[in-house]
């Protein structure tokens, strides 16, 4: 079957998951930087961040840029995974193969790595809403919340995995059929 | 598997080889194979017909049953 090898959405959405990729490690990269330049020396923090509430030292807020940068790290990474996958499975379609037992282990995992970032982020929401009530307004700013659309990415990607490990089954029958 | 496949009987009787049958019936010599050595899980209606038509014989000369509690006693 060669016809997915020409399919133009499998060849944007392969071109897609790259860019996105690339994207990521760029991103992971520079929040690692971030984080080794924040651990290293805190007074880049200090220079450009009025601590507002006395209690919050600018330890404090170190600690919680750090953390926070962590989190995000993990998001990214957790997120380079799903895409990897995701590209996986693009893969099989355009070989013709797509309905095996790997594939649906793949949207499983992609189903859990949903559900992960998800928890991930409540943290990274609570941190990031110490961090801007401890700081001069405008001078930290990080979005991060708990989404029903990824929720419900999760729960679209474990029926998919059910569907293809059905679907993995019925190609078993028919490969013994003559 | 208590049932089992006599295309080897059937094509002798005919003088007909594998391949042969491969081409009239236009399966794949594999696939052929794979119900000549009872190695297949099920076999299509069209290719019972096909296999019929071309060894002039009925869908009961080319499978048969054997119990395995028989064949043991």
């Amino acid at each position: 079957m060669s016809k997915g090898n020409r399919d133009a959405l499998l060849i944007a959405a392969k071109g897609g998951t790259i860019l996105v990729r690339i994207g990521l490690v760029i991103g992971m990269i520079g929040l690692g930087v971030a984080m080794a330049v924040s651990v290293v020396d805190n007074s880049i923090i200090a220079e450009h961040v009025k601590v507002q509430i006395e209690p919050a030292s600018i330890g404090d807020i170190t600690g919680g840029v750090v953390l926070s940068l962590f989190l995000a790290l993990i998001s990214l990474g957790l997120t380079y995974d799903f895409v990897t996958r995701l590209a996986q499975v693009i893969d099989t379609v355009g070989r013709g193969d797509p309905f095996t037992l790997e594939n649906a282990a793949r949207l499983r995992r992609m189903g859990w790595l949903a559900i992960i970032v998800q928890v991930v982020s409540l943290p990274l929401a609570m941190l990031a809403t110490w961090l801007e009530s401890n700081v001069e307004k405008g001078s930290f700013q990080l979005d991060s919340d708990i989404s029903l659309t990824g929720i419900g990415l999760a729960i679209v990607l474990f029926i998919l995995a059910r569907v293809f490990t059905r679907g993995a089954e019925m190609r078993e029958e028919l490969e013994g059929t003559v | 598997m208590p049932v089992f496949v006599k295309l080897d009987d059937l094509l002798h009787a005919r003088r007909m080889t594998l391949t042969e049958l491969a081409e009239r019936i236009d399966l794949t010599l594999a696939n052929l194979s794979i119900l000549k050595t009872g190695k297949a899980k099920a076999i299509r209606f069209s290719t019972l017909e096909a296999i019929c038509r071309e060894l002039d014989c009925q869908p009961g000369d080319l499978l048969g049953y054997e119990n395995g509690e028989d064949a043991e006693g």
